[in-house]
């Protein structure tokens, strides 16, 4: 170890992989991704080809997830399905984690007026339910899967406001922050230095969380009609156009369910592993 | 800490009710997908609140079962050869819930209240001139011209009868208090939890067999299946079709099919370029697999169309249905120079059902190279886009969009002059289309002003020979309508426009 | 404290202010035209233009807008287009099913959420670490429609233990909706409770306390847990007020009579003056619940204060 330089990452990376569950999770979001990329190369059908003979078939060897109510290969959907449900899960909190986290850093670091300001507005955008607002989105852009990207993060905002704000609250009054203050550090020294890293545990946990949940918005917004249009493989779209057949034929709805359940618990673990490995207080 | 928490859990316990008592007897639920807008049968528009104000109230005519008109509180009529004056003999000895008798001042108080416009259903007595009450038990409607579905007017639930002395009294509160001389009498209705209506002990067509009727909104498909295997409703509807596999070998539950009036088709915008071709039209008609469609979109509840209206309405003739054939549907494109296909939109509202049926019609059409996306937009924004359509510039964008129509009068003019005619053009009325043909406005207004069945017959039957061809529409199925109950209930029937009776209701054991 | 406190009950009047002309653009940008759905499928122009006169939507809206303006400072929330029933009691009949039902779903929540939260962070990198977050996990993993259904089917078709839908008020209704709503909020609540405790027993001072020889579980509840606490609170406070204004998803599957139903009903049927009012009473019901939970920051921790 002696003759390496030990940059930030070289920490990171020490820490991350002391966690075998985050690592096996890190693996399993990095073979989605792989999947969403290459599915035209590995799924075993076209995912938009019909064949009405087929339809509803249970799951067997030619069609290992079974076929939908079209006799399509459920199987392929969800490999092409990945390419969506991922890009509008991350794009989605990602926009909204921005925009909130540094919404919530100037809100509690500043208080007064600003705090006010934000605060009251993030309640306002948290009294508009999120189909509501995504109805408005819609009406305004028309419907299609960017706009449900937008309507999503717009929700995701203010939760990420508010988390920050209050860890913001807390760690101002903290000693290290007071000394770094005594020391003649410039407030966004002390906003992005001292304070953001110790706020992002929160918003991190609560980036895994959302994925999950925008996957999840993004089923109802299809089951509304304002998401993905068919015959778009989305998942979330696939479960909420098939629970007219619960009972009858569950494997319908078992698999897509499953791929969105595996997921969410992924980046949930990758999440916890991140938030242990960036922490400066964990050695 | 703690205590934080077993604050919580106390205040859970606190607000949970004492629980009060199963009521048992011979009370029946309904649960349904719907709710109930209003119980003045003058201003409704939809046909569940119209069912449950026909328990209630009941009108000069009525429907039976298989939509014929019948006498109800007139006890017979006469009309003139022109279709312009109609006599109703009412019958005798009947009295509203509230004691109020029902008379020839009665019938005016209700039409006059229909007449002064104010109302949804105001429409169906506007070609009415005059009314004049011939004696106590006598009433002559004068109409401004012959109306040959006239009597369907009468039938129709906006045409319902309510007590004069509670029209006096609440006025337009009489939406919460309804007061007929049906099997029920209205007793609660707490909106948007349940209707309550309870048994009449005078009725004056015979004993009502069961104490009450409660009517409860369930909107989740599979929580209604639930509740009737589960033994808390006793009738279910619509019984989706996707789930009969789950109660056909239940012993304790049966499944009611019924032939509905209720026509599915794809709106063809007319005025545009390539559809605007009837040879175009006609090839997607022979590329649509109207069975298929059925059996994986409509859990096979429906029929392959085979008019321009469903069979149950009168004056129907049988044209088709229109055969699959993927190979001539290829020919007339070539024919009409569109060999290559092109591009449309599908416009659809997205209750799955009806997405799932355009999602397939597409790729059907897809087969004879038209292409397009799928739109699918909530009912009223649906109805909104439609409806904003001018007939100037509506042949700049191709559109298909699934349609539906149920004849609300169960007349054959009611089917036809809203969709078909020229003067039905949105915003006016729901010909979406823009089908503009003067051969068919001829044949529509020949239907209208008769009253003389050989002479509409003949009229309609003319007018869905030239329909059918032409192809205005790309014609679907006709709904089977389904319904599940609990076996020892018998007498409640869904009727073909959706709606339900439950005058002959009754709990076996 | 007690000024902060005063102001801010004073700064929800402009908030709603705002809210107020917010909320009426936004319904009227709704594609629709309610007088043409109250009127139903088959009105002709006509008809509709009735309609329309009568329930007042052939005005212009900024004349619209002054009458509901008008009203709403008279605390007159107007009538509801569909049923024509006053807004104000429509409400009232709907808002003790989702308070229930609201209350019901956050105690299951506090009581799984954090015993989960607090066993997986004493048992860190344990095997029963992982099975407390897996559990809670499939909990916001799972579509509201799907768990809700499938408990339908076990406990209320083939067990009977519970009614499958509906509420009269008795207690056993409650059950499975709750659950359903609950396992969501329960699974973000366990989710904080973890890393909130996490960070917290990664402190100087629970170390110090461990050192001074404490048992690990006075050092858990005494020490780790009031601070751990804060975040938990927060997410429980914007949880509530989720949960009150009505899951539109549960409600349906349970055909329960709230708010969440009420205002999907709404929304399909352009209900203007009923959209107003829930989403005004939605922004109140935030704005307060915010207030509370700053309020307690500083109860729970005496270090943040406010001026």
């Amino acid at each position: 170890m002696a003759d390496k330089t030990v940059t930030p990452f070289l920490i990171f990376w020490h820490k991350f992989k002391r966690q075998k569950s985050a690592l096996v999770a890190g693996i399993f979001i990095l073979l989605l991704v792989l999947a969403a990329i290459f599915a035209p190369v590995i799924a075993p059908y076209d995912p938009y080809a019909t064949d009405y003979s087929l339809a509803m078939m249970p799951p067997s060897k030619e069609h290992w997830a079974g076929t939908d109510v079209f006799g399509r290969d459920i199987l392929s959907r969800i490999l092409y399905g990945a390419r969506i449900s991922l890009a509008v899960g991350l794009s989605s909190v990602a926009i909204g984690a921005i925009v909130g986290v540094t919404l919530g850093l100037l809100s509690g670091f500043f208080g007064g007026f600003l705090d006010e300001l934000i605060m009251r507005t993030s309640d306002v955008l948290f009294a508009f339910p999120g189909i509501l607002l995504a109805i408005a989105v819609v009406a305004i852009l028309g419907p299609g899967l960017v706009n449900v990207i937008f309507a999503v993060a717009i929700f995701s905002i203010p939760t990420f406001a508010r988390i920050v704000r209050g860890n913001t609250l807390a760690i101002k009054e903290s000693l290290y922050v007071r000394a770094a203050r005594s020391m003649g550090a410039s407030n966004s020294r002390i906003m992005f230095v001292h304070i953001m890293p110790g706020t992002l545990g929160g918003a991190i946990v609560y980036f895994t969380l959302r994925i999950g949940t925008s996957i999840l918005t993004a089923s109802s917004l299809s089951f509304l009609g304002l998401g993905a249009q068919p015959p778009t493989p989305e998942w979330g779209a696939m479960l909420a156009e098939s629970r007219d057949y619960i009972g009858v034929a569950d494997h319908l709805t078992i698999f897509p369910g499953i791929a969105i359940f595996l997921t969410v618990l992924a980046f949930n673990i990758f999440g916890d592993g991140l938030r242990a490995a960036f922490d400066p207080k964990i050695r | 800490m703690k205590t934080k928490h077993w604050m919580f859990v106390l205040l859970a316990i606190l607000l949970i009710f004492p629980a009060s008592l199963f009521a048992q007897g011979k009370d029946i639920i309904y649960a349904s997908d719907s709710t109930t807008n209003t119980l003045d049968p003058h201003n409704t528009s939809d046909t569940y609140s119209g069912a449950i104000e026909r328990a209630i109230c009941q009108g000069l005519l009525g429907f039976d079962k298989n939509l014929n008109i019948i006498p109800l509180l007139a006890e017979s009529y006469s009309y003139n050869e022109t279709a312009t004056e109609y006599t109703f003999k009412l019958r005798k000895g009947i009295t509203f819930h509230d004691g109020a008798p029902f008379n020839a001042q009665a019938v005016k108080v209700n039409i006059d209240r229909l007449r002064t416009g104010k109302y949804v259903r105001s429409s169906l007595m506007a070609p009415v001139k005059e009314l004049q009450i011939i004696d106590e038990y006598t009433v002559k409607f004068i109409l401004k011209e012959p109306f040959g579905a006239f009597l369907n007017a009468l039938a129709h639930p906006g045409a319902l009868m309510l007590s004069p002395a509670a029209l006096e009294k609440y006025g337009d509160e009489v939406r919460i208090h309804p007061v007929g001389t049906g099997p029920f009498i209205f007793s609660e209705w707490v909106s948007g939890s349940y209707v309550l209506i309870k048994k009449n002990p005078n009725y004056w067509r015979g004993t009502v067999k069961v104490d009450s009727i409660k009517f409860v909104p369930v909107p989740e498909n599979g929580s209604r299946v639930a509740m009737l295997r589960a033994g808390q409703a006793h009738y279910i509807y619509p019984m989706p079709a996707e789930l009969i596999k789950l109660v056909e070998n239940d012993p304790k539950i049966e499944v009611i099919k019924q032939p509905s009036i209720i026509e599915r088709y794809l709106i063809l915008n007319t005025k545009s370029k390539p559809l605007s071709d009837e040879r175009v039209r006609q090839a997607i008609n022979y590329a649509l697999d109207k069975q298929a469609i059925i059996n994986i979109a409509w859990g096979g509840a429906a029929t392959p169309a085979d008019s321009i209206f469903p069979s149950a309405l009168p004056f129907y003739k049988k044209q088709g249905p229109w055969p699959y054939d993927v190979a001539k549907a290829k020919a007339l494109m070539k024919e009409a120079g569109y060999e290559n296909g092109f591009k449309v939109v599908f416009l659809t509202p997205n209750a799955t059902a009806r997405l799932r049926a355009t999602e397939m019609a597409m790729q059907q059409l897809k087969a004879i190279g038209i292409t397009g996306e799928i739109q699918s937009m909530d009912v009223a924004s649906f109805y909104d886009k439609l409806s904003k359509n001018k007939k100037e510039t509506v042949g700049e964008t191709p559109f298909i969009a699934f349609g539906g129509w149920s004849s609300s009068t169960g007349d054959a003019d009611w089917a036809t002059r809203p969709l078909l005619s020229t003067e039905a053009f949105p915003p006016n009325m729901s010909n979406y289309g823009f089908f503009q043909d003067p051969n068919v406005d001829r044949l529509i207004k020949a239907g209208l002003t008769s009253a003389d069945p050989k002479i509409r017959a003949k009229a309609y039957a003319e007018l869905q020979d030239y329909v059918w061809l032409k192809a205005p529409w790309g014609y679907l199925f006709v709904d089977t309508l389904i319904a599940a109950k609990s076996k020892n209930l018998k007498g409640i029937y869904p009727m073909p426009d959706g709606a339900f009776t439950v005058e002959e209701a009754e709990l076996v054991q | 404290m007690l000024k902060y406190f005063l102001r801010r009950c004073i700064s929800i009047i402009p908030v709603l202010l705002v809210v107020s002309i917010l909320v009426f653009l936004f319904v009227h940008l709704l594609p629709g035209d309610p007088a043409r759905i109250v009127a139903g499928p088959d009105a002709d122009e006509a008809t509709i233009q009735k309609v329309r006169i009568e329930l007042g939507l052939d005005k212009s809206l900024p004349e619209q807008y002054l009458t509901y303006m008008g009203r709403l400072f008279r605390g007159d929330l107007g009538k509801s287009l569909r049923s024509k029933l006053p807004v104000a009691q429509e409400i009232a009949l709907r808002y003790p099913p989702t308070l229930y039902l609201a209350a019901a779903s956050m105690a299951w929540s506090i009581l799984f959420g954090v015993f989960f939260g607090a066993y997986a962070a004493m048992h860190r990198g344990k095997w029963q670490d992982y099975t407390a977050m897996v559990v809670a996990v499939s909990g916001i993993s799972m579509p509201q429609f799907w768990l809700g259904l499938l408990l339908i089917q076990l406990f209320a078709v083939h067990l009977g233990w519970f009614p499958v839908t509906g509420f009269t008020g008795k207690w056993k209704e409650l059950v499975l909706p709750s659950l359903t709503l609950g396992a969501t909020v329960a699974a973000i609540i366990a989710r904080f409770t973890l890393s909130s405790f996490l960070d917290v027993l990664q402190e100087e001072y629970i170390n110090t306390a461990r050192a001074k020889g404490l048992v690990e579980r006075v050092v858990m509840w005494k020490h780790a847990f009031r601070n751990a606490l804060i975040p938990v609170v927060t997410m429980v406070g914007l949880q509530f007020g989720f949960l009150l204004g009505g899951s539109v998803v549960v409600e349906t599957v349970f055909a329960w009579p709230g708010l969440g139903r009420y205002m999907i009903e709404s929304v399909s049927v352009r209900d203007y003056p009923v959209l107003q009012a829930l989403l005004l009473l939605y922004s109140f019901q935030f704005v307060a619940i915010n207030l509370i939970v700053d309020m307690l920051y500083a109860v729970i921790n005496p270090e943040i204060r406010y001026k």
